[in-house]
C-alpha cells in the first residue's frame, strides 16, 4: 500500500480491451507520423521562445552612448536596456540582477512591462518590448570606491533567467 | 501537618521541576501565523497592510477607502492586497496562502478564473489608481506592475466563499530567497481580461465590517536562531545562540540545528540545506561549505575544536572561519530555516582562534542585508541601528546583539546613503525616527522603533529624480539650543536630487520632518546657477545659519559645486566653482572654515561667509572620497580624508590661511595591497586614539590618529569591499557594511 507508487498495477479485465485500443491507436498514429500520413494536416509551428538582448549605454546630459566598456571618469548612469522578443501577451516582471566584479550582488531592479492582447484572429500571441533600467554611477560608491572590472548583468523574465551579459567599468 | 507539609513540598518541587523543564525546552519550532487585520483576539493591527482596487474605466480614481474590492474582466478592475509581515521574525518560509472573501461572485454560468500576481513596485493605498502607484508616480505598466501569475483559482458562482491562492514562492522572496524582492503584495486579476461578457466580483477589503472576512495570509515558517556569537580563544572557537520564543501556532517541535562552516570567505547565500535531507557532519558539504555540526538535542553551543569532540573536522588555528546556523523542525520532512534555496538571512558569524591573542578575532554580530551595503548604518546608541541597503530594505537591529528591532521595511528603491536617525528626545516627532531617501525618488520618515512608515514623499514631484545620498536634518531642538536662525518648530529634511540626465536642473529640497510636505526647493537654472547631480550629504551649519551642499559641476569649473543655502528659507547665499564634488562638506564647530574635497583630489578650505577659497591642498591622491573628518576643534585644524588609495591628515592654519602636511598630527598612509585598496570615508571622534576605514580588500583598518600607522586589521569579507563605518561609542563597537550583503560589527580598539 505504502509502496504502491513503485508497483505496476494491472488494470481490471473490463478495461483491458480499452487499453488495447488506446495502444493500437497510439501505434497507428506513430506509424502514420513516420510514414507521411500526417502530411495533409496543418503545419503547427512550435512557439519561438522568448528572448532578451541586453545592451548598455552611458546616460549623460547629452544622450546615451552605447558600449560594452565605460570609464568611471565619464559614466553618469549605466543604462541597462533589454530588448524583448516573442514574449507572450500579458503583464510580465523583469528583474535585472547586477553583480560586482567580486561576484557579490550589487543590486536587483524589478520592473514590469505589458505585451498587449492581440486582436482577435491574429496569428500570433507574442510580442516585443523594450525596457531601460538606470544604475547610478557618477558620485556613487561605484565611482568613489573605484569598483572597476567586469560586472555581470543577468535578466530574469517572471523569475526565469533569460540572459547574461557583462559590462566593463574602467577607471 | 507533616504529611500536608510534605505534600506542599512535593507539589512545590514538582512545580519547580516542571518550570525548569519548560524553561529548558526551546519554545520555537515550525509555526503557523495567520495575518489578518482585526481587533478581536488575537488582535493584529496590520499597520503596514494596504488594500485597494484599480479601475481602467476611471483611471485616476483611488479606491483606498472602499470596503469592497472589485475584479472585472471586461472594463478591467483589479484588486490589490498587501500584508504587514512584521510580526513574523527572521525565518525560513515553508508555506504561504493568500485568502480573500468573495462577497459577490460571478453570476450563474459565468464563473471566472482569477490569478494572484506579485506586485513588483512600491504603491500606496491612498494614492494607487489605474495609472499611478504613488502620488505623481505612474506604474510602469498601467493597471499595476506585476509578475506573471503565481497561482490561479476558479471563482465559482457562489457568494460569500473564500478563495485561496498558494503564494509560497512570493513570501519566500520577501524573506530573502535566492531572488529577493520587496513586499509589495499581490494584485488579483481575471486571467482573461478584455473578454466581451462582463463579469464583476467583489472581495471584502481590510475595511470590511466583519473582521473574519478580511483578507488573510497564512504563513508557515521556521524561525532562525538569534543572538549568534563566536568566542575565540587559544585553542577553540565556541559558538552560542538562543532559540526565539514562538510567535505563532506551533506545528512541529524544534529539532536542533545544523551548522555550516567555510574558511576564508563568507558562506554563499546559495548554500542552504534542502528540506527533507539529513547531512553528516564533516562529510557533507553544501554550496562549498562544510557541515560541521548537526544535533537534534536543541543545543545552544558548539565547540569547534578537538577539545569539543569535533574530532574529524575541527577548526585550525590562524584561519578565519565563517559559520551559519540553521534551525530545523521535527516534522517528518525536516524543515530547515533556509528560505527555499537561499540562506541570505540565516544568521552568520566569523571568528579566528590563535595562540597569539592579538590574532584572535570574532564579530560581535553580523546582520544580513540582501545586497551590497556600503552606506554607514544609522545609530541611536544603545537603542537601534538602522541599516539601509541596495536590496530596497531598511532594517532596525539592536546595536547590542544584532537582534531585530523592526523587521525589514520595503522601500521603492535602493538606499545608498546613511539613514539619519534621531531619538525621541531630539526629534520634533517625539519618536525615534529614521529619515532616508531612495533611488526611486522618495524620502521616508520611518519610526525607528516599529518600522512603520510615518510618511513618504516624492518631494520634487518628478520621476526623473532619484536619491543616492543621505538626507541632512535641521533639528529644531538643536537649532534652538545653539541659538541658530532656524525657527521652525518641526525638523527639516534636506536632500539633493540625482537626475543624471541633466547637468543643470537638479534640485535641493527642504521637507518638513513631521509631515513630509515640501517646505522649499532650489532648482538649478533660471534665476539660479545650473545645478548638476547631488550625490553627497549636505552639512547643517547652525553657527552660520546655513546648509552647505556639494554637487557635481558638469565635469568642469564653469558652474557651482559648493552651495551655501539659508537654513530657514533655502535661499542661495553663496556658491563656489570647485569642479565636481562627490564628497560631503564639513564646517568647524566655530563655524570659521568649510572643508570640502573634490573629485580631482583637492582639499579646499573655504570662507563660510562667502564660500570663497581660503586655500587649496593637493593631497597626492587622485580624488577625495566620502567625508573629511575634523580631528581637532581649534586652529590649526587637523583634517583627515581618504582618496583613491591613501588616507591622510593635513593641518590648516586659519590665521595664515595655509595648509601643511609637515609636523605633529599630519601624515599620509598608503593603504595595503600591490595596488592599494580603496578606502572608505574615515570615521573617528575627537578623543579617540584611532580612526577607522573600510577598504576594497575586504578588511577594516584601524589607523593611529596621530601617526597614521595601521595598528589593527579585522578581516570582514575577503574579496569584498567594506563600506563607510559607524562608531558606537557607548558599546565601543564599530559597524560596517560590505558588498557581500552583510553588516559586520566588531569591538574596538582592535
Amino acid at each position: 500500500m505504502f509502496a504502491s507508487k513503485f508497483l505496476f498495477v494491472e488494470p481490471p479485465k473490463s478495461n483491458r480491451s480499452l487499453l488495447r485500443g488506446i495502444v493500437l491507436v497510439a501505434c497507428l498514429t506513430l506509424y502514420g507520423c513516420s510514414s507521411g500520413m500526417m502530411q495533409t494536416m496543418p503545419v503547427v509551428t512550435p512557439p519561438v521562445p522568448a528572448s532578451a538582448m541586453v545592451t548598455f549605454c552611458n546616460n549623460s546630459g547629452s544622450g546615451c552612448s552605447s558600449g560594452a566598456s565605460f570609464s568611471l571618469a565619464s559614466l553618469r548612469d549605466l543604462n541597462v536596456m533589454v530588448a524583448w522578443e516573442n514574449v507572450p501577451q500579458g503583464t510580465h516582471a523583469q528583474t535585472v540582477h547586477i553583480f560586482l566584479p567580486d561576484g557579490n550582488l550589487y543590486q536587483s531592479m524589478d520592473s514590469s512591462f505589458a505585451i498587449p492582447v492581440v486582436p482577435a484572429g491574429s496569428t500570433t500571441t507574442v510580442g516585443s518590448a523594450s525596457t531601460t533600467q538606470a544604475l547610478p554611477v557618477a558620485g556613487t560608491f561605484i565611482a568613489q570606491r573605484g569598483l572597476t572590472g567586469n560586472w555581470k548583468v543577468t535578466v530574469d523574465l517572471d523569475g526565469q533567467a533569460m540572459s547574461t551579459q557583462t559590462v566593463q567599468l574602467i577607471q | 501537618m507533616k504529611n500536608l507539609g510534605n505534600g506542599i513540598a512535593r507539589r512545590a518541587t514538582s512545580l519547580l521541576l516542571c518550570s525548569l523543564l519548560l524553561a529548558a525546552l526551546p519554545a520555537f519550532a515550525r509555526e503557523r501565523k495567520i495575518l489578518q487585520k482585526k481587533t478581536s483576539a488575537p488582535a493584529d493591527p496590520q499597520t503596514r497592510a494596504a488594500n485597494t482596487w484599480v479601475d481602467s474605466s476611471s483611471t485616476g480614481t483611488n479606491h483606498g477607502t472602499d470596503t469592497l474590492m472589485n475584479v472585472d474582466n471586461r472594463q478591467i478592475d483589479r484588486s490589490l492586497a498587501q500584508f504587514d509581515l512584521s510580526s513574523i521574525p527572521n525565518a525560513g518560509i515553508k508555506l504561504a496562502t493568500l485568502s480573500l472573501f468573495l462577497s459577490t461572485a460571478p453570476t450563474s454560468g459565468n464563473a471566472r478564473t482569477y490569478s494572484a500576481n506579485r506586485i513588483t513596485s512600491l504603491w500606496s493605498e491612498s494614492a494607487a489608481t489605474w495609472t499611478s502607484r504613488l502620488s505623481s508616480t505612474a506604474w510602469a505598466a498601467a493597471g499595476g506592475d506585476t509578475a506573471a501569475a503565481t497561482a490561479s483559482v476558479g471563482t465559482g458562482t457562489t457568494n460569500n466563499v473564500t478563495l485561496s491562492w498558494a503564494v509560497t514562492p512570493d513570501v519566500q522572496r520577501f524573506f530573502g530567497s535566492a531572488t529577493p524582492s520587496g513586499n509589495y503584495g499581490w494584485e488579483i486579476e481575471d486571467t482573461v481580461e478584455g473578454s466581451n461578457h462582463q463579469t464583476t466580483s467583489s472581495f471584502t477589503s481590510n475595511r470590511g465590517v466583519t473582521e473574519a472576512n478580511r483578507p488573510s495570509l497564512t504563513v508557515e515558517f521556521v524561525q532562525n536562531v538569534t543572538n549568534l556569537t563566536a568566542t575565540p580563544s587559544t585553542s577553540t572557537i565556541v559558538l552560542n545562540w538562543t532559540y526565539p520564543a514562538a510567535v505563532g501556532t506551533v506545528l512541529a517541535a524544534t529539532n536542533g540545528v545544523l551548522i555550516l562552516r567555510q574558511a576564508s570567505s563568507p558562506i554563499a547565500s546559495t548554500a542552504a540545506p534542502v528540506d527533507g535531507t539529513t547531512y553528516v557532519p564533516c562529510v557533507s558539504t553544501i554550496g562549498g561549505a562544510t557541515v560541521v555540526f548537526s544535533s537534534t538535542s536543541s543545543p545552544t553551543t558548539f565547540n569547534d575544536s578537538l577539545l569539543g569532540n569535533n574530532l574529524l573536522c575541527a577548526a585550525a588555528p590562524n584561519t578565519v572561519y565563517f559559520y551559519k546556523v540553521f534551525a530545523r523542525d521535527s516534522s517528518a520532512t525536516v524543515n530547515y530555516s533556509a528560505n527555499g534555496t537561499s540562506s541570505s538571512f540565516v544568521p552568520m558569524t566569523v571568528a579566528e582562534f590563535s595562540t597569539t591573542v592579538a590574532n584572535q578575532e570574532a564579530a560581535s554580530w553580523i546582520n544580513a542585508t540582501g545586497a551590497t551595503t556600503l552606506a554607514a548604518p544609522g545609530l541611536i546608541p544603545g537603542t537601534v541601528m538602522v541599516i539601509g541597503s541596495n536590496s530596497n530594505l531598511v532594517t532596525g537591529v539592536s546595536p547590542t546583539d544584532g537582534t531585530t528591532v523592526f523587521s525589514p521595511v520595503s522601500t521603492g528603491g535602493a538606499i545608498a546613503g546613511r539613514p539619519q536617525v534621531l531619538d525621541s528626545a531630539t526629534s520634533a516627532l517625539a519618536v525615534n525616527v529614521a529619515y532616508l531617501a531612495d533611488g526611486d525618488g522618495f524620502v521616508y520618515a520611518i519610526n525607528a522603533s516599529t518600522g512603520n512608515i510615518i510618511w513618504m514623499t516624492n518631494p520634487t514631484g518628478l520621476t526623473t529624480n532619484g536619491f543616492t545620498l543621505s538626507p541632512a536634518v535641521v533639528v529644531a531642538s538643536t537649532s534652538a539650543a545653539l541659538g541658530s536662525s532656524y525657527t521652525r518648530t518641526t525638523d527639516l529634511v534636506v536632500v539633493g536630487t540625482r537626475n543624471a540626465g541633466s547637468t543643470t536642473a537638479n534640485q535641493i529640497v527642504g521637507v518638513d520632518g513631521t509631515t513630509g510636505a515640501t517646505v522649499w526647493s532650489v532648482v538649478g537654472g533660471g534665476a539660479n546657477p545650473s545645478m548638476d547631480i547631488v550625490t553627497s550629504t549636505p552639512f547643517i551649519d547652525y553657527k552660520n545659519g546655513a546648509i552647505w551642499v556639494t554637487t557635481h559641476a558638469a565635469g568642469g569649473t564653469t558652474q557651482p559645486s559648493l552651495w551655501k543655502m539659508n537654513i530657514q528659507t533655502g535661499a542661495k547665499l553663496a556658491t563656489a566653482n570647485l569642479g565636481d564634488i562627490s564628497s560631503s562638506p564639513i564646517v568647524t564647530n566655530a563655524g570659521d572654515v568649510v572643508f570640502v574635497g573634490t573629485d580631482l583630489g583637492l582639499l579646499v578650505a573655504a570662507n563660510p561667509a562667502t564660500a570663497a577659497t581660503f586655500a587649496t591642498f593637493a593631497g597626492s591622491d587622485t580624488k577625495v572620497t566620502g567625508t573629511p573628518i575634523l580631528l581637532t576643534n581649534t586652529s590649526p585644524y587637523i583634517v583627515a580624508f581618504a582618496g583613491a588609495g591613501k588616507v591622510q591628515a593635513v593641518s590648516f592654519n586659519l590665521s595664515t590661511k595655509t595648509f601643511s602636511q609637515v609636523g605633529s598630527g599630519t601624515w599620509i598612509t598608503t593603504m595595503p595591497g600591490t595596488t592599494p585598496c580603496s578606502p572608505s570615508s574615515p570615521v573617528g571622534f575627537q578623543g579617540l586614539a584611532n580612526i577607522y576605514v573600510g577598504c576594497s580588500d575586504g578588511n577594516l583598518y584601524q589607523l593611529d590618529v596621530t601617526l597614521g600607522t595601521i595598528t589593527g586589521t579585522k578581516v570582514l569579507s575577503p574579496g569584498g569591499t567594506i563600506g563607510d563605518p559607524t562608531v558606537d561609542l557607548q558599546l565601543s563597537r564599530i559597524a560596517a557594511g560590505s558588498t557581500d550583503g552583510h553588516v559586520y560589527t566588531f569591538p574596538f580598539p582592535f
